[in-house]
């Protein structure tokens, strides 16, 4: 079973989430906010996915805040994290803001809340499941 | 026209090379002395008359000599022609008394008779006592009857044979010539010659014998009174006869003057000294010099007499020439004296005509040149200042009268240094002078300096200065041209002034444009937010609706909750486009309020249900302090306040796990204010984060706002509707966790401040006494800033008033009022930038042109104030008050800030033909600070204004004075732009002018302002300060604010 780390500051968002991946994908769900887990799931190996929020008001690592972005450019800069997808999913869905965060986080993939297509953004979820493995 | 003297004097030549030295190149320089000169000039006139004299007598003499010489030769060959012609009469006399005696018949008897026959002895007798008788009578030497053959026949006894040679020579020449023949005999007795003549006696002739007839007389004898008697000539003068004798010459006569001359002495003919008688004995009839051994020149006229052969020699010497050359000499020695005298009383009437006439005209050039030199230093634009060695003024020009402003006869021969340098620059002066007079060096002659003056009323000028020392002084002089550059200074000031306005300028549009930018930016980031913020409940919202009709839900009660979930999202953003729209309305300005009163009573009630169930359901007690009288309301917009105090009370019950949460309002009505509080016993605020929790989309924690919840609006929004509605927030906490309080202020409601709103901004008029200093007045409250500006009119100060921080800036800037005071909570504009007293006091220390006004809050809400002032950092702490306020302790704060502004005396002309009003205004004016001097007329005025044009600071002026009234004076003052920059205050009875005339006198330029007499009798303290806040003016230079106009108001009213 495939396992899918889910960062989310949004309680509402990160309940549905984890009720949409696990019903439609059946994937088991590890909610978190906390960086130092979230770095260490990622990077554990134990990891098939991350989906990353990018405004994360409550997550702070060495004291400092960091965003999504931050912890994205982490994982990938970690050996064992860098062959982990990471999916953006994100509520800063201006024009433009997909290319600069992707750029910015060396992120897999992107996806803009609020997300209206769940079977597209499903099947967007197993296609990077199923290249990671 | 007068010569050069060169041209005069031949002996010096007149061009170069210059003779002997510098004599003629120091005779022609310029600038010699006249008497010298002159004495050069006379000298040569004497060289050339001595000169001239000596030809002149050399000619003279020469020519008299000459002259005399002919005439002398001229008058001795008549005299001697005229002897000759004597003596040939003479001769002739002795030839006809012969010719007659032998004419007697007598004689011819005798002589018949002795031709006959000799003799008779009785005969000869007889005829020889007729003979004698005869020769008696003809006083002749001798008498003879001589025979043809030479025989002297009978004969007086003169009549002796010795001779008897040359009586029968002369007896045949008688008997060949056949006529009396004259002729000579040598007497041999004594050597004298003796004339004879011989008369043949022919009618008795007998036998061809006839006898002849010889009388004889001695030559020297007949001539000598002839030849001698020369009258008008000299003793040497005289004739003598001389006769040839083979080569030798023989003299007949003699002379007694020269003893040469001796008759019967025979010399040589080729004797020099005889070359006269020579020559006259040779027949020659000429003239000659003999030089004579005794030195004196002989001269002689020869002359020959033929009958008889002999010479005659007319001779005189030099003698008589010389005398007459002495003569001419004495006369020539009176002339030369007498030229002489002349020559030198003419010289000296000339030396002294010429010497005067150099003089003069040295005189007229030196009188034009210091003509010129006046003319220049009169008309010179700068100040020309000369001083001797010892720093005494020798020469003061009018353009130095004019800036220095002390006249030139007062200030000749005073001490420079004490007149014009500045007290603090003497030492260095008087160092300075006294190195060049010693040592000759100097950093300042030949300059061009920037120093600093003093001019006779005390004050301080810029001035160019450049110093020289006239050359070619016996003891130094200097010359000092002055130039006033105040104006050029203050153009330069006002030149850097305009720079720096410039530079603010391009600074403040650098900042507007960073502003811009940066609300720009604001914007973009708040769009993004906003968007962001959007989103994210949305997509809550639509992914559990689509979870639940994509049939996920395993279990109704999944349904429900998913159901459920969305409409939290959507509540929340409902909440979340309520807040943005509110901001963004706030932002744009298009908020509008609904000012009413509010019961804080009924509002702590219905906030108290909105939030009760909530603060129970989280366990927290909710406790409502109302005002303990609910008579006095608030002023605000209900609504609005219910939404803050809401919005308070739900951060507090975010942040507060557990404890209590009171809600209470205060009501202060002597600062006119409610003050509402939220204390809370909740998670509390880090210090540093206290000031940014009203920013938008901020909360106190970064980390919050998904724990809590919240819109991260709700304060912003709080704030600005506080603030709109002329209230202040803020937040209070110790620290985390040691709970938080929230406070916000409303004003009092009172019936007036409604009206209030309707009244036009009170706009940018200066109120007050003229002259004030001007204070500005930043207050919402209408009632208190009457008070205030009352308050302050009746102490001297203007004032200027608004009644919100966004007005107070601009005044500010434009007015640069002496003080600002103050409220902290304004009501204000919606969109305004500056809402409260704390924002335009921000905004004013942070800007260079306002930075220095002093500020002074006066504000019911003193402990928030210093809680704010505590933490932060101001260049000049506001002064702060807590109202309500002690009028005097107000004042003595302004005082004590605007009084740092001047010290000096001020010296002020009052003009006012009312001695009582003198005394009064002497009382007013304090004696320490102000110097006043009356005038007791309009023309004593004009006179104090004429001499001392700069010794007043300040005119009080009367209108109505006999004869030169007040307008008479600011007329003249006008006209002839005396004392040009001297303000004007008129003190009258009678305001209001009567033409249009006086109107425009009273408006324009100096008069400062017009005060009637009562103001000054109401409020004594009205004149002092109205002259204090002009000399205030005055120093700083600028226009501190503008001149009330006579439109306004009459201050003197408003004050009382």
């Amino acid at each position: 079973m495939k396992h899918v780390l889910v960062v989310e500051d949004d309680a509402h968002n990160a309940i549905l989430f984890s009720k949409l991946l696990s019903k439609r994908v059946g994937c088991r769900i590890t909610l978190s906010e906390s960086a130092e887990e979230i770095l260490a799931l990622a990077c554990g190996g134990d990891v098939d996915l991350v989906i990353m929020d990018v405004s994360l008001g409550n997550t702070s690592y060495d004291g400092r805040p960091v965003s999504g972005v931050d912890l994205t450019r982490m994982i990938k800069a970690d050996p064992q994290g860098v062959g982990v997808p990471v999916m953006l999913a994100t509520a800063h869905a201006m024009r433009g803001d997909a290319e600069k965060l992707l750029a910015q986080s060396g992120a897999d993939d992107y996806v803009s809340k609020p997300i209206i297509d769940h079977a597209a953004f499903v099947e967007q979820v197993r296609g990077m499941l199923e290249e990671a493995a | 026209m007068l010569r050069t003297p060169q041209e005069q004097n031949p002996a010096i030549p007149d061009d170069s090379p210059p003779p002997a030295g510098g004599a003629v190149s120091s005779f022609l320089a310029p600038g010699l002395d006249v008497r010298k000169e002159s004495r050069r000039i006379a000298a040569g006139l004497i060289v050339l008359a001595f000169l001239s004299v000596i030809l002149l007598n050399f000619g003279i003499y020469q020519n008299a000599e000459n002259q005399l010489t002919r005439q002398r030769w001229s008058e001795l060959q008549v005299n001697t022609e005229k002897r000759r012609d004597d003596v040939q009469v003479l001769l002739d006399g002795y030839q006809r008394d012969a010719r007659f005696v032998a004419g007697q018949a007598v004689v011819k008897a005798w002589a018949r008779n002795s031709m006959t026959s000799p003799l008779a002895p009785g005969e000869q007798q007889s005829i020889r006592a007729e003979l004698e008788r005869i020769a008696r009578d003809f006083k002749l030497d001798f008498a003879a009857l001589v025979s043809p053959e030479g025989t002297i026949l009978v004969g007086t006894s003169g009549a002796s044979q010795e001779r008897a040679e040359d009586v029968a020579r002369l007896t045949r020449r008688a008997l060949s010539a056949g006529a009396p023949t004259l002729g000579d005999l040598h007497r041999t007795s004594d050597g004298a010659e003796e004339l004879a003549v011989a008369v043949p006696i022919v009618d008795s002739g007998v036998g061809g014998r006839i006898p002849v007839l010889m009388i004889g007389v001695c030559v020297d004898d007949a001539t000598s009174s002839l030849l001698r008697n020369w009258p008008g000539f000299g003793h040497v003068a005289g004739a003598y006869l001389v006769r040839q004798d083979g080569d030798r010459v023989v003299f007949l006569t003699s002379l007694p003057s020269n003893p040469l001359v001796r008759r019967g002495s025979i010399v040589a003919g080729v004797d020099p000294l005889h070359r006269g008688a020579a020559m006259a004995a040779a027949g020659a009839e000429s003239r000659v010099e003999i030089p004579q051994p005794t030195g004196a020149d002989l001269w002689a006229v020869t002359r020959f007499l033929p009958e008889v052969g002999w010479g005659l020699v007319g001779q005189d010497d030099r003698r008589a020439v010389d005398e007459g050359m002495r003569s001419t000499l004495l006369g020539l020695l009176l002339l030369d004296l007498s030229t002489a005298l002349l020559a030198l009383g003419a010289l000296w009437f000339w030396r002294r005509q010429y010497a005067t006439g150099l003089a003069e005209r040295e005189v007229e050039l030196t009188r034009r040149h210091a003509a010129r030199v006046q003319s220049v230093l009169d008309t010179a634009l700068d100040a020309i200042v000369a001083i001797d060695h010892e720093g005494r003024i020798l020469e003061f020009n009018p353009s130095a009268e004019k800036i220095f402003g002390h006249r030139r006869d007062a200030v000749l021969g005073l001490d420079m240094a004490q007149l014009l340098i500045p007290q603090s620059m003497r030492e260095r002066h008087a160092h300075g002078f006294a190195r060049h007079l010693r040592t000759n060096e100097s950093s300042v002659l030949g300059q061009r300096l920037e120093l600093s003056a003093i001019r006779a009323d005390g004050t301080e000028i810029p001035i160019e200065i450049s110093i020289s020392r006239m050359p070619n002084m016996d003891t130094p002089m200097f010359t000092a041209f002055i130039r006033d550059i105040s104006e050029r200074v203050e153009a330069e000031k006002r030149i850097r002034s305009i720079a720096e306005g410039l530079e603010i300028s391009n600074r403040r549009l650098a900042e507007v444009n960073a502003q811009l930018d940066e609300a720009s930016r604001l914007k973009s980031e708040f769009l993004a937010n906003t968007s962001h913020e959007l989103r994210t409940p949305l997509n809550g919202m639509i992914g559990f609706l689509q979870l639940v009709l994509d049939g996920m839900c395993d279990t109704p009660e999944e349904e429900r909750d998913f159901l459920n979930q969305a409409l939290q999202c959507s509540r929340h953003l409902l909440g979340l486009i309520n807040d943005v729209l509110d901001i963004a309305k706030i932002e744009a300005g298009k908020l509008t309020l609904d000012i009413e009163p509010i019961d804080v009573q009924q509002l702590f009630d219905e906030v108290y249900t909105l939030t009760h169930v909530q603060a129970a359901q989280r366990g927290i007690a909710l406790r409502i302090n109302a005002p303990a009288s609910g008579e006095l309301r608030a002023r605000g917009d209900f609504g609005k306040v219910k939404q803050v105090l809401i919005n308070l009370v739900g951060n507090s019950l975010k942040f507060t796990p557990h404890g209590t949460i009171t809600l209470s309002a205060t009501q202060h009505p002597e600062s006119g204010h409610f003050m509402f509080v939220v204390q809370d016993t909740g998670i509390g605020i880090a210090p540093e984060r206290q000031k940014v929790v009203f920013e938008k989309f901020t909360q106190a924690d970064g980390s919050t706002t998904r724990k809590y919840g919240g819109t991260g609006l709700g304060l912003a929004i709080s704030r600005s509707l506080v603030e709109l509605m002329g209230g202040i927030i803020g937040v209070h906490s110790d620290g985390e966790g040691k709970g938080s309080r929230m406070y916000f202020s409303l004003p009092v409601w009172n019936a007036e401040a409604r009206s209030e709103v309707e009244v036009e901004e009170p706009g940018d008029r200066i109120d007050g006494p003229a002259g004030g200093p001007l204070v500005m007045v930043v207050e919402d409250d209408r009632i208190f800033r009457k008070y205030l500006t009352t308050l302050l009119h009746q102490n001297g100060y203007r004032t200027v008033e608004t009644r919100h921080a966004e007005g107070g800036w601009v005044l500010a800037r434009r007015l640069c009022p002496s003080v600002v005071v103050l409220d902290y909570a304004l009501g204000c504009n919606e969109g305004a930038n500056l809402r409260t007293g704390w924002d335009l006091a921000e905004r004013m220390t942070t800007d260079n042109s306002t930075r220095h006004i002093p500020l002074i809050f006066v504000t019911g809400f003193d402990d928030e104030l210093r809680e704010k002032l505590k933490s932060t950092a101001f260049g000049r702490k506001p002064q702060h008050l807590m109202k309500p306020i002690d009028g005097s302790v107000l004042l003595e704060k302004i005082q004590e800030l605007v009084g740092q502004l001047h010290s000096r005396t001020v010296r002020v002309l009052m003009a006012d033909d009312d001695p009582t009003v003198a005394a009064f205004i002497r009382k007013v004016l304090p004696e320490k600070r102000y110097h006043l001097e009356i005038a007791t007329s309009g023309d004593e005025c004009l006179h104090f204004l004429r001499t001392q044009p700069y010794g007043f600071d300040l005119l009080l002026l009367d209108l109505m004075m006999p004869k030169v009234s007040g307008y008479d004076v600011l007329r003249e003052m006008t006209l002839t732009g005396t004392s040009p920059e001297l303000p004007v205050v008129v003190l009258t009875n009678f305001p209001e002018a009567r033409t249009d005339e006086e109107k425009r006198l009273l408006e324009d330029g100096l008069v400062l302002d017009v005060l009637p007499k009562s103001s000054i009798h109401d409020n004594p303290k009205l004149l002092p300060h109205v002259i204090d806040w002009q000399m205030h003016v005055a120093h700083e230079g600028g226009d501190a604010g503008p001149k009330p106009g006579l439109g306004d108001d009459t201050p003197g009213e408003k004050a009382a």
